[in-house]
């Protein structure tokens, strides 16, 4: 199979992760923070080297500010649910997936907050962030937003955002689902309180658990309670974190996981991996761009998710006959309704092409040969 | 054991989660100061079940030095069996 869905989740996983997974299962998968047995202790450290790993990996100097969670999209429900307040308003991006809409919508409706959106597509630096301060109010306390799309490789510039933030006295909440693994990550130097990490995509870990990075400026309250081995007297969460967000057993296999995919990413340089991702993008965007029948949609954003169309054919179909012959994509709105309506690609939304360190030219040729035949 | 040997007493310092005992640890690993993470009774802290290190109670000085340094917070330190 080739596979270009590596957005989605990344396969095939590095053996340093499939390692890490084994030895989990089979020498310290206890319970950690639950006990004070070897495995439980064994547990809890190879766990806090997770925390101390990932905190690295996003410029964040405390590794108890890294919450483990269900995936990037628990984190994020945390981190907007935990946060916002009655009456608040908050600033979100055009290209939203539904794990940032969703939530922000669920509060509007409650009529809990209120929600605006800003423009980012085509868009320069300077100009996103006029259209972002054009937009905040007294009540705004949160900008919300992705640091790359998940159906093109649109940035935005978070840094900037980021200093806005901190000079207006806001919340700056990073949905990294996409980014983490493929662009830097700076916590601290880009004023970011609060980032959503999935395990499983370009940390090359595998589904089932993901983090939410939190800066020293922010404390969301739980939304979850439960067991957290520890203050069990009191009827409520512990203020400490990670334990606070922590409620019950922790993913520990996903966690293993997850660790092993932060060791192979270290392994490798990664300036190297974004060179081998955008040559991928800049080949297939040739390449799809000289079949007079399809359309690369924001071909100028060079990174590792590519989305075009077919002038004729729809999504669906176009990924249909490539997966019977043996290539993965995705096609469709891709949980981004928003982020298509921005592009305007329609109903039908696009098919995406998601490269990783595993993906080739050669992968490529054999693309190009069905294309051309769709 | 005599009961002035200090230099083989062991003593505790209580901090809630296994998260915040094992950033102890690290933190006095970094200096040199052996530690441990060991579960804590319920009757040895205020708050019910919680994780704590042990260390040498000649080291408790510079444990203490350590991790205010490190903006680890300490619930209580106490000698091994002495609550």
């Amino acid at each position: 199979m080739i596979y270009f869905d590596n957005a989605a989740t990344t396969f095939p996983k590095p053996t340093a992760v499939r390692d890490a997974v084994l030895d989990c299962i089979e020498n310290w998968c206890g319970n950690p923070g639950r006990g004070a047995h070897t495995l439980s202790l064994k547990a809890a450290d190879r766990v806090y080297t997770c925390r101390e790993k990932l905190a690295l990996f996003v410029g964040l100097s405390d590794p108890t500010r890294i919450v483990f969670t269900g995936g990037a999209t628990a984190a994020l429900n945390i981190a907007i649910k935990g946060t916002l307040r009655a009456g608040d308003h908050v600033l979100c991006s055009e290209l939203e997936h539904n794990a940032v809409w969703r939530p922000l919508q669920a509060l509007r409706r409650e009529g809990r907050i209120t929600v605006d959106t800003f423009p980012v597509v085509g868009l320069s630096k300077e100009k996103i962030l006029q259209e972002v301060a054009k937009r905040v109010k007294k009540s705004t306390r949160a900008i919300v937003c992705t640091q790359m799309s998940n159906i093109c490789s649109v940035t935005l510039p978070i840094a900037e955002i980021g200093a806005f933030c901190r000079a207006k006295g806001l919340f700056f909440i990073v949905d990294a689902a996409q980014s983490a693994g493929h662009l830097p990550i700076d916590m601290e130097a880009m004023c970011i309180d609060a980032l959503a990490l999935p395990a499983h995509k370009g940390l090359y870990g595998i589904p089932g658990c993901g983090a939410l990075a939190l800066g020293k400026r922010l404390l969301p309250k739980p939304l979850l309670e439960g067991g957290s081995g520890v203050n069990s007297r009191a009827a409520q969460m512990p203020d400490e974190l990670p334990e606070r967000l922590e409620a019950g057993t922790l993913p520990l296999p996903a966690i293993a996981g997850l660790l092993g995919g932060l060791s192979f990413l270290e392994s490798i340089d990664p300036c190297a991996l974004q060179s081998h991702e955008n040559g991928l993008f800049l080949a297939a965007r040739e390449r799809i761009e000289g079949l007079p029948q399809y359309e690369v949609i924001a071909r100028d954003a060079v990174g590792p998710v590519l989305l075009f169309r077919h002038t004729r054919a729809s999504a669906v179909a176009v990924a249909r006959k490539l997966s019977e012959n043996g290539i993965a994509v995705r096609a469709g709105l891709h949980c981004a309704p928003l982020a298509h309506q921005a592009l305007r690609t329609g109903t039908e939304g696009g098919v995406r092409l998601s490269f990783s360190y595993r993906n080739s030219e050669t992968e490529l040729d054999t693309l190009l040969r069905i294309l051309h035949e769709i | 054991m005599h009961i002035t040997d200090f230099s083989s007493a062991r003593c505790r310092a209580a901090l809630g989660p296994t998260s915040a005992a094992l950033r102890a640890v690290r933190a006095l690993q970094a200096v040199g100061i052996n530690a441990e993470v060991v579960a804590l009774a319920p009757n040895e802290t205020k708050r019910g079940c919680a994780f704590g290190i042990e260390f040498a109670c000649t080291d408790e000085p510079r444990v203490r030095a350590t991790l205010r340094a490190a903006r680890v917070s300490v619930s209580q330190y106490f000698k091994r069996g002495n609550t």
